[in-house]
């Protein structure tokens, strides 16, 4: 038995109490008492069951507002001792004994025979994204199956992360047509640069980089992770080399004061290799590409936004021509970086679903509270309440219909056949 | 990854705390009570709904749960407003004598 299993119990054993107690006691001001003992218990239940912010809210609002005004209400009215005097439906609450316990037993066995706790959630699908790395070769569509996921891609673009079905795919990159009202390539018949069998596996999302050299295009694939962050202010980053014919390369976090005390991060990356994911303290770094002991490029101030992957590609840039000089020259590709999930349950999740997914549904929501806020105010003006009050005194509804109705129904008759319940039944 | 809790633990005290709300509603004659007995069964299936929402990690459930308690907010408003305007024409709240609808 667990220590959570433990203080399960308890909670719950204090949960049940407090309602039957709210519903046993004969003052009204200790049922809303032991009501808001039970909101509480509830309140720690979401917090045993990931939902910090719901707790905080079952707090705020259940037990604090919502109780303030339960006991606005009975002190107002004057209602704390509950009159025990004979009702005319006395054998109502036997009837809802028997009702409850039979819709109770009918759902244990429900609950037992649904084996709850073998479902077992989706898995998210897997999500990627496609990079162009190659300075000299032209824009390119990539295509898996016939699906086109990236549309005229040229070299520095990268896509959004996208969202994409679990399987097997063929993938197929083509040289961009120029032209928008172009056919798909499969339309126009033509070769892919590029075509290679892929298999994206669920809850993995993956960067996709198009290297090598215009000849010979290579796909690179960095894994990306996107799991929530343990520790706030830290990105993650990764190194792909995408720099073909060039060398292993080491890449080094700079100290610019001392260089005895540079740290190497990954080291002997060859072309096409992807460093180890690196998990950096968010803050200035002096980083620095290095190729047999030669700096290669060097990275000043570098910094990252905190719960994010970033991606660094070392590549090549075209430079301008100089007989004898080649024509690029090495230097590295930064894309936008994605950002990871929030933690299930947190602020931050629950407030983007609202202002995402849920933003109708919010909208309709914060409108419904501003006609109960009118609502409440004219159910409880002075004027209405009097006017309702004269006109179910003066004027019953059988004057009422005679009025609107020209047959002559007589008043006088018709009167004592109303039940006494429509009267006001007060002295004033 | 394996709950400390089993939901099922969750589903079966949230339908306890149902039926005494259900009890209470059916019981009770006092306006107020009935109020409150009302809050304790959206309560039970508000925890219920929590509980499947991490079974399954999916945040519906979680933000069903936000809503319904903004909608429980707006009926309590609405529904004390009543029972004190009930109460200014009527000196009473026991529902055994609200009658005027009976035909």
């Amino acid at each position: 038995m667990t220590f959570e299993l433990v203080l399960f119990i308890v909670v719950a054993a204090v949960a049940i109490f407090s309602a039957a107690f709210m519903l046993i006691s004969r003052n009204a001001v200790h049922s809303a008492l032991f009501l808001v003992v039970n909101l509480l218990c509830v309140a720690f239940f979401y917090l045993m069951l990931s939902a910090p912010f719901l707790a905080m809210v079952q707090i705020t609002v259940y037990a604090g507002a919502i109780m303030v005004l339960f006991m606005f209400v009975i002190m107002l009215l004057g209602s704390e001792r509950l009159g025990g005097g004979t009702t005319k439906y006395g054998w109502l609450a036997g009837g809802a004994v028997a009702l409850t316990t039979i819709f109770l037993v009918v759902v244990f066995v429900g609950i037992a025979q649904a084996q709850i706790g073998t479902l077992q959630p989706q898995a998210p699908p897997p999500q990627a994204r496609f990079i162009h790395s190659i300075a000299n070769a032209p824009a390119v569509d990539i295509y898996l199956n016939e699906q086109r996921v990236a549309a005229d891609l040229s070299f520095g673009d990268a896509t959004e992360l996208q969202t994409l079905r679990a399987g097997n795919y063929n993938l197929l990159i083509f040289a961009a047509c120029p032209d928008p009202d172009c056919p798909s390539p499969f339309e126009r018949g033509a070769t892919p640069l590029v075509a290679l069998p892929l298999s994206l596996e669920p809850e993995r999302a993956t960067a996709y980089i198009v290297a090598g050299t215009p000849e010979d295009l290579r796909l690179l694939s960095a894994p990306l992770d996107l799991t929530p962050f343990e520790a706030e202010n830290t990105f993650r980053l990764t190194v792909v080399h995408a720099l073909p014919n060039f060398g292993a390369v080491n890449f080094i976090q700079e100290d610019l004061g001392n260089p005895n005390r540079n740290v190497v991060l990954a080291a002997e990356l060859n072309f096409g290799d992807v460093s180890p994911m690196l998990s950096l303290e968010r803050r200035q770094y002096d980083f620095l590409f290095e190729n047999l002991g030669n700096r290669v490029i060097a990275l000043r101030e570098y910094s990252a936004r905190s719960r994010t992957h970033e991606l660094l590609i070392l590549t090549a840039v075209p430079v301008p021509a100089v007989a004898g000089a080649p024509s690029t020259r090495p230097s590295y590709l930064r894309p936008t970086a994605p950002a990871a999930r929030h933690a299930f349950g947190s602020p931050q999740q629950l407030g983007t679903e609202l202002l995402t997914t849920y933003l109708l549904p919010f909208q309709l929501v914060g409108l419904l509270l501003l006609a109960t806020m009118v609502g409440a105010i004219i159910l409880t003006r002075e004027e209405v309440l009097k006017r309702e009050r004269k006109r179910l005194v003066v004027s019953p509804a059988i004057k009422r219909i005679n009025r609107a109705i020209p047959i002559n129904v007589s008043a006088e008759s018709a009167e004592p056949a109303l039940p006494s319940g429509e009267r006001e039944p007060s002295a004033d | 990854m394996q709950p400390a809790v089993a939901t099922e633990y969750f589903v079966v005290l949230s339908a306890v705390l149902f039926i005494m709300g259900v009890l209470g509603v059916l019981v009770r004659r006092n306006a107020i009570m009935i109020f409150m007995s009302v809050e304790l069964m959206l309560n039970a299936a508000n925890l219920s709904l929590v509980a499947f929402a991490q079974q399954w990690s999916n945040m519906g459930g979680q933000l069903i749960v936000f809503f319904v308690i903004t909608i429980a907010a707006a009926e309590v408003a609405v529904g004390l407003a009543l029972i004190v305007a009930i109460f200014r024409t009527k000196k009473s709240i026991d529902i055994d004598e609200l009658n005027a609808m009976q035909g």
